[in-house]
């Protein structure tokens, strides 16, 4: 059992004294405006920086006390933006997630890649060169590239940004199915409508803080969202209470402060 | 890759024996079959006092600067870095000349190597002391930049101040670049340098493939960049170091090697590095010979070729790199 808990996590102007817990077999979901600090948040929770005052803990050692290869045996961290600075293979770039696990496994990795790449729909990717890929099939090798980590949680900034309707489906499918099988994830979205319809549990941030936690039931997203989003929430739900469609509109000028 | 090294391999084994044939007078066979028939003692000090150590002195430098080439590039992902980029080079350079430029090199043979590393040495421990508080690459090629322009302006003020026209000829012959006339004590104080600091790089090679895809992304994957950072910093100061002790400023060997091997290793930054080391020893070996079989009234410098050839190379890349998009 991997579980990763901060507390009093604050970084100057970027974050203010969150709380946060992660367990095998969850899928939290942080949603927020843009610059509320849900990126701050999640680098922090990966080990990646110190913040100002807090801590984050592993299995109930200080992060910043692991050596960087035991910790990212426990953790994958997939960053906001996707990059690659060479043209290698995608099957190449996949098997560098087997980073942590030794030479042996990066290289057992590249033959091995498809079964991740297939994961995200991308598996007639593997011999293509990075170079050729499209930003949206970028994020999604580099998503296939934290699953081939295989640790027990993992912390993913956007990783449906810049993908189209279906494949952002589909990439949360996947999520819940590896959280039913045990693993832990973390995810932040923009997306309220995946937010609501698959997360166990939605983080709501505002200005630097962790102002609200919720269920994905209806009533608790559409107040959550009309309070931090400032915009009005349609929501159609199914008779067990889960949203099934959620529409933005803009505020009803009525709203009183 | 294990085939891609023997076929560099082979090829650099094949230009050390063309090499080892290659005289004032063209290629002669005869003197290799001379030798190993026994029938000229001359061709036996013709080959190992005058011709060996120069063709290791050429292999010595060349593997050490595509080796560091390789390693800065991977560590900056910028194909164009190479080892003049920190300051290395230039340091070294500097260390050199002034050995010369105060005739301790004249006095004592051992002065030139030694104020070479130490003037890559002392480069690379600011660099290093550097790397420490520096994340960002930005910052450390910067200040690599403004310690190259320092040695730059020394460099200038020594040849301004050269007491007479000889010394001045002498100080310019450095920075041209030769392994001409190298005996195999100069191979053997400067190899251990370079030994050293290509087992520093190569330790780097994991980590310099997982670098490809960003420093945060390699970080949260289990990357120590710190640690990388300042192995790499340190083997290529070391490195460069010894090399131009050898043999003077021999520049582009950094950016070419690297180049013409990446395509055969899918473009691994950590996989190019021993390629991109035998493909350097290689054309270096290539670029001598040269040298001594083109007729030219005055004897015609390594660095010369190697930066005529090496040049456009450079900037090929840099317009072709123009060309795609990059972020």
């Amino acid at each position: 059992m991997t579980e990763l808990a901060a507390t009093g996590l604050t970084l100057a102007g970027r974050l203010a004294d969150a709380d946060f817990r992660l367990s095998p077999g969850e899928l939290v979901v942080i949603v927020g405006p843009n610059g509320s600090g849900k990126s701050s948040l999640m680098r922090l929770l990966a080990g990646q920086g110190h913040p100002d005052s807090g801590s984050v803990r592993l299995d109930g050692n200080e992060i910043a006390g692991f050596d960087p290869r035991a910790r990212a045996r426990r953790i994958a961290y997939l960053p906001q933006r996707a990059e690659v600075a060479w043209p290698i293979a995608v099957a190449d770039m996949v098997a560098l997630g087997r980073f942590a696990f030794g030479g042996a496994e990066v290289t057992r990795g590249a033959g091995d890649a498809g079964q991740w790449l297939d994961e995200v729909g991308c598996a007639p990717l593997a011999r293509r060169s990075t170079a050729t890929l499209s930003g949206g099939e970028l994020a999604l090798v580099a998503l296939a590239r934290a699953f081939a980590a295989e640790t027990p949680l993992l912390l993913l900034d956007e990783p449906t940004a810049a993908l189209d309707p279906r494949r952002q489906i589909d990439v949360m499918t996947r999520l819940l199915a590896r959280s039913r099988a045990g693993q832990g994830i973390a995810v932040i979205l923009h997306d309220l409508n995946l937010a609501a319809q698959f997360a166990d549990r939605i983080l709501w941030m505002r200005d630097t803080r962790i102002v609200a936690e919720s269920t994905s039931d209806a009533v608790a997203v559409a107040a959550n969202a009309a309070a931090i989003f400032e915009v009005s929430v349609r929501i159609e739900s199914g008779s067990d209470g889960r949203v099934q469609t959620l529409a933005v509109q803009q505020d009803r000028p009525s709203r009183s402060e | 890759m294990i085939r891609v090294n023997a076929i560099l391999a082979a090829l650099l084994l094949l230009a050390a024996m063309l090499a080892a044939m290659a005289g004032a007078h063209g290629l002669s066979p005869a003197l290799l079959t001379d030798w190993l028939g026994g029938r000229d003692p001359a061709a036996a000090i013709i080959l190992f006092d005058i011709r060996l150590p120069r063709i290791l002195a050429a292999a010595a430098v060349g593997a050490a600067l595509g080796l560091c080439g390789a390693g800065l590039q991977a560590l900056t992902r910028n194909p164009l870095a190479e080892p003049g980029i920190l300051g290395v080079s230039a340091a070294a350079t500097l260390g050199a000349t002034l050995t010369l430029y105060f005739g301790l090199a004249a006095a004592w043979s051992w002065a030139l190597p030694l104020g070479a590393i130490g003037g890559a040495g002392l480069v690379t421990a600011l660099l290093a002391s550097a790397a420490v508080r520096t994340r960002g690459m930005a910052t450390l090629i910067l200040i690599g930049v403004g310690l190259s322009s320092l040695a730059g302006a020394a460099m200038a003020l020594i040849l301004n101040f050269a007491p007479n026209p000889f010394s001045l000829s002498d100080l310019v012959n450095w920075t041209l670049g030769s392994v001409a006339n190298r005996s195999l004590a100069d191979l053997g104080l400067t190899a251990p340098f370079m030994a050293a600091g290509a087992v520093l790089l190569l330790t780097q090679r994991r980590s310099l493939s997982l670098l490809a895809i960003g420093e945060e992304a390699a970080s949260a994957h289990g990357l120590d960049f710190r640690r990388t950072q300042i192995a790499v910093v340190v083997g290529t100061g070391l490195a460069t170091g010894a090399s131009v002790a050898l043999a003077g400023a021999v520049g582009f060997v950094g950016i070419v090697a690297p180049h013409v091997v990446r395509p055969w290793v899918g473009h691994d930054p950590g996989r190019t590095l021993v390629p991109a080391a035998l493909a350097g020893a290689t054309m270096l070996i290539v670029a001598d010979m040269l040298v001594r079989l083109l007729p030219t009234d005055t004897e015609l410098r390594l660095g010369v070729v190697a930066a005529l050839a090496g040049a456009p190379i450079f900037l090929l890349i840099a317009l072709r790199r123009g060309n795609v998009r990059h972020d």
